[in-house]
Formats: structure tokens, sequence, C-alpha cells
């Protein structure tokens, strides 16, 4: 991958590499440091980077892979100060369009409209999913991969993934659920 | 809630707005500002806020051990003792049972996070200032029983005469003094520096070459603990005291606070078992055992006990200790 080629790739795919590692590691800040040092690592490998496969899948392996090693810190980092961090990623602005009771109501699934409260609980309860969920999770929902790509990034057959996918769906349902009822 | 509708609540809540100019990469300040891949902690001392003041640390090396080089001793007697570079500036002989801190006893890196199975994992790196005198040495070998040695040198240096190497933990490591001389403070630009780094269950030195300020060696090991041993460890961010500011303890509070931390960590270091074998001229080997522990040191304890001298302890701190076992 030579240097056009590595910033055509960030403005193709900068956006879902970067959401995927806010969300990942549940902070703006770590999230921003884990995204430019996973650009560094690619920066790095450029050479060796295959411009043609699924470049987007791969950052997200490299990504995942300095989380992991990382994590120990940034666990302990994160416990300390969440809530602030999580500030951050909602001062961020976000898509979601900011909701009245009503809309809460509204019929068409297309429509629905989720607050700021409870884009935080959801938020919260994808952040306390077991690993393995969450990874899928986000892999699907923030940065948008397929199974297919999700498969690839992981290295895990695309069934398992589905699984997951599944089975993090429904852990996160069930939260959702029992939380919009308290 | 339908799964379609559950679909597009998770799409618009896990989907943060991001600018592109927040994904825009700067080459040169990246690599300028280039932080440690390998993060090393110090460790806690007094006040437990050390878990978030992430810094590299260096070896300082500068006392030197009085270690009477076998090649120049007269007496024909094989003996040897195993000494450490206590905290009071003295080098200590290791007696049975009796824990004498670490010059570097401050200064341990541990780590600790859940894992992918949910479990609770701990690694450390603990400095690991023991030297061997004696008389006719020809080679000095030390194994671990749990974990290995993580060895820095500058290549081709001969520090390690022979060793069983092992995976590297990748998780961390303290500097030799040299390199913060040398303005390196991460593992990247030392090993980019001439220096190398090698995992050991055992490795040989030679007793004329047993330390040097190019060269540190350190105990460590990553492994799985209980959840209990974890919050022990933890306890000022996931244990009983998560939910309080720990730099405004009492002394009695902060004393217990400390306890806890070490009985998580002795947890840990219990199981490892040092072996230090001299084998001498004549082909005779002898072996002694090294344990490790954590110790809670009081200002008043600090008065009386061994290896302290000349060392003020002000607060109670936490220190990393070697027994002869």
């Amino acid at each position: 991958m030579n240097k056009v080629e590595f910033e055509d790739m960030i403005k193709q795919y900068g956006v879902d590499l970067l959401r995927f590692c806010r969300m990942y590691l549940y902070s703006k800040e770590d999230g921003d440091d884990l995204y430019q040092d996973m650009l560094l690592t690619l920066w790095k490998k450029r050479d060796k980077i295959d411009y043609d496969a699924n470049v987007k899948s791969y950052a997200l392996s490299v990504a995942i892979r300095i989380a992991k090693n990382r994590r120990r810190t940034w666990s302990i980092r994160s416990r300390i100060a969440p809530e602030s961090s999580y500030e951050q990623m909602l001062d961020s602005g976000t898509q979601i369009k900011l909701q009245d009771s009503k809309a809460k109501q509204s019929s068409d699934p297309e429509d629905i409209y989720v607050n700021q409260e409870q884009i935080i609980m959801v938020r919260n309860a994808a952040n306390e999913l077991p690993n393995k969920y969450r990874a899928v999770i986000y892999l699907y929902y923030s940065a948008d991969l397929s199974i297919k790509e999700i498969a690839s990034c992981l290295k895990l057959p695309e069934n398992t993934v589905k699984t997951r996918l599944s089975r993090g769906r429904a852990l996160l349902k069930e939260r959702l659920e029992a939380m919009y009822y308290e | 809630m339908n799964d379609h509708e559950l679909d597009i609540i998770l799409k618009k809540s896990l989907q943060p707005d991001v600018s592109v100019d927040d994904t825009l990469f700067n080459e040169k300040e990246e690599l300028k500002n280039m932080k440690p891949m390998w993060i090393i902690k110090p460790a806690i001392a007094l006040v437990a806020c050390a878990a978030i003041v992430f810094s590299v640390f260096t070896f300082n090396n500068n006392a030197n051990v009085t270690t009477n080089n076998s090649s120049q001793s007269t007496d024909t007697t094989n003996a040897f003792a195993l000494k450490v570079k206590a905290v009071g500036k003295q080098v200590i002989e290791l007696k049975k049972d009796v824990s004498i801190a670490s010059r570097y006893g401050e200064v341990g890196a541990w780590g600790g996070g859940e894992n992918d199975d949910n479990n609770y994992e701990t690694d450390y790196y603990e400095t690991f200032p023991i030297a061997c005198e004696g008389n006719n040495i020809d080679k000095i070998t030390y194994s671990i029983n749990n974990g290995s040695f993580q060895i820095i040198n500058v290549k081709g240096d001969g520090f390690v005469v022979d060793g069983e190497k092992v995976a590297p933990l990748d998780k961390g490591g303290i500097l030799p003094k040299s390199c913060s001389d040398r303005g390196i403070t991460n593992m990247e630009d030392m090993l980019a520096e001439n220096y190398e780094e090698g995992y050991y269950s055992s490795f040989t030195v030679d007793p004329d070459f047993q330390e040097s300020e190019d060269v540190i060696v350190n105990i460590c090991d990553n492994l799985t603990v209980d959840e209990e041993t974890y919050r022990k460890i933890w306890c000022f961010s996931v244990g009983p005291y998560k939910d309080k500011d720990i730099s405004k303890l009492s002394k009695e509070e902060n004393i217990k606070m400390l306890e806890l931390v070490k009985e998580g960590m002795n947890d840990v270091l219990s199981n490892v078992v040092i072996n230090c074998t001299v084998t001498y001229r004549d082909g005779t080997t002898e072996s002694k055992e090294i344990g490790v522990t954590k110790i809670v040191v009081t200002p008043e304890e600090a008065k009386t006990l061994e290896g302290f001298k000349n060392k003020k302890v002000k607060v109670p701190s936490l220190y990393t200790a070697y027994k002869a076992l």
C-alpha cells in the first residue's frame, strides 16, 4: 500500500474505524489514541499490506490486537474515570436525533428516535457485555462490518460470529427491556 | 421491542458521530509523540493513585554491589552467599525467612484485567537485584519455578552466558539505568538502540559480570488469578476502596489498604521460588533458594528494620522483599 492508498483508506474507512475505537474502549480519548496507534502500525507496515484485500477488516484486527495488549492498563484507567470519558463521548455529538416522549411512541421502526438517556443506557449495556460479544457487536454496529468481514477480522468461523452476534443482541435486548421497565 | 427495532436502536446508539478531522493521521506528529507500546507502572507505595500515573521506569543501578570476584579470591573453600541490594543503600546477605526489602522494591509493575473468557489476569515485573558472592565460583545459574526472568542488556555484552529461553511476556518491563542516561524512555526506542530483551526460565552468568548499568534482570509472570485475589490487588479501583479518595485515607486506613494489596500480591508471589545454583571450579555445585514477597513498612518499623539503615520512610509503603528459603 503506497501513501496515496493509505490516505485513501483513511478517507474511505477512517470514520468507521474511529467509531469502533471509541466504542470499543468506551472513551473518546482512549479511542482516539487507539485509532492513531492503529494508523501508525498500519503506516509502518504499509509495504506489506495489500490494498486490494479487505484493508478495513485488517485495520480493525490491528486495533483489537493493540487494545488487548493495553487493556490491562486501560481497564484500570477507565474504571477510575468512566463518567468523564463518557461525557466526552457525548460531547463529541451523536448522529442520534433527540426525541421527545411522543416520538418514542412512534409505530414505524424507521422513525424510532433515541434520546441521550437511552443512548447512555444502550452504550452502558453494550459495554457491560462479555468481551467476546462486545467485539462482535461493535464491529457490526459501530464499524459497519458484514458477518464475513467480522469473521475475517477476528479469525473466527462465520457461524461463530453469527452466534455471538445473536447472543449479544439477545443479551442487550434483555437488559434494555429490563431498563425500560425500571 | 422487536428485532428490527432493536437493530435500529443499536445502530443509532453505537455509532457516535465523528468528525472527519479527527480521522486524519499526521505521520510525523505520531512518530514524534509515539507512546511506549509497553507501559510500566510504578508500584503502589503510599497512595495507590500511582496506578493512574503510568511511566517508564529506569533501573537506578548506581550503588555497586561489593562483590568479591571469585577469580580474585585466595580462599580455597567452596562457598557462596546471596546478597540483595537493600533499601538503605546497603547490600545485605539473605537470611532464612527474613524478608529484606529490595532497593527497587517500590518500583514493581503490576497490571490486571479481565480477559476474553471473563477470568481475571494479573501480570507483574519486579526487579531482581540479587548478587552472588563467594569463593571459587565458576558460574552462577538462576532458575524460576513460576514465571520467567526478563533480561535486558546490550547486544553482545555476554551477560547471559547460557540460558533457557521462554516465550516473551510482552506486558512491560523496567529499563536498565543506562537507558535513562541516554534519554531512552520506552521499550521500542531501547530495542532500536542496540539493547536486547530476552525471557528465560533459567540463565547463567559469569561471577565477574553480575551487574552493569546496561543490564537489568526482572522477574515476571502473567497468570490467571481468582476474583478475590484480583480485588485485593486492585482494591483501590475495583475492591473495597474503589469509592474512596485514597489520597485522603487516614494512616490506619492506608495501612489496611496496603495490607490488602500485599495479601493479593503475595497470593501470586508465594508460588515463586528462585533457585540459585553455583558451579565451583572443581565442578561441584551448591544451590540455595530465594523467595519473593511483599511487605508493608511503616515509618516506625523502618527505624529498626534490617535493610532500612539510611532510609527514612515517611509514610507506610509497600516493598518487594527477598528472603532465603
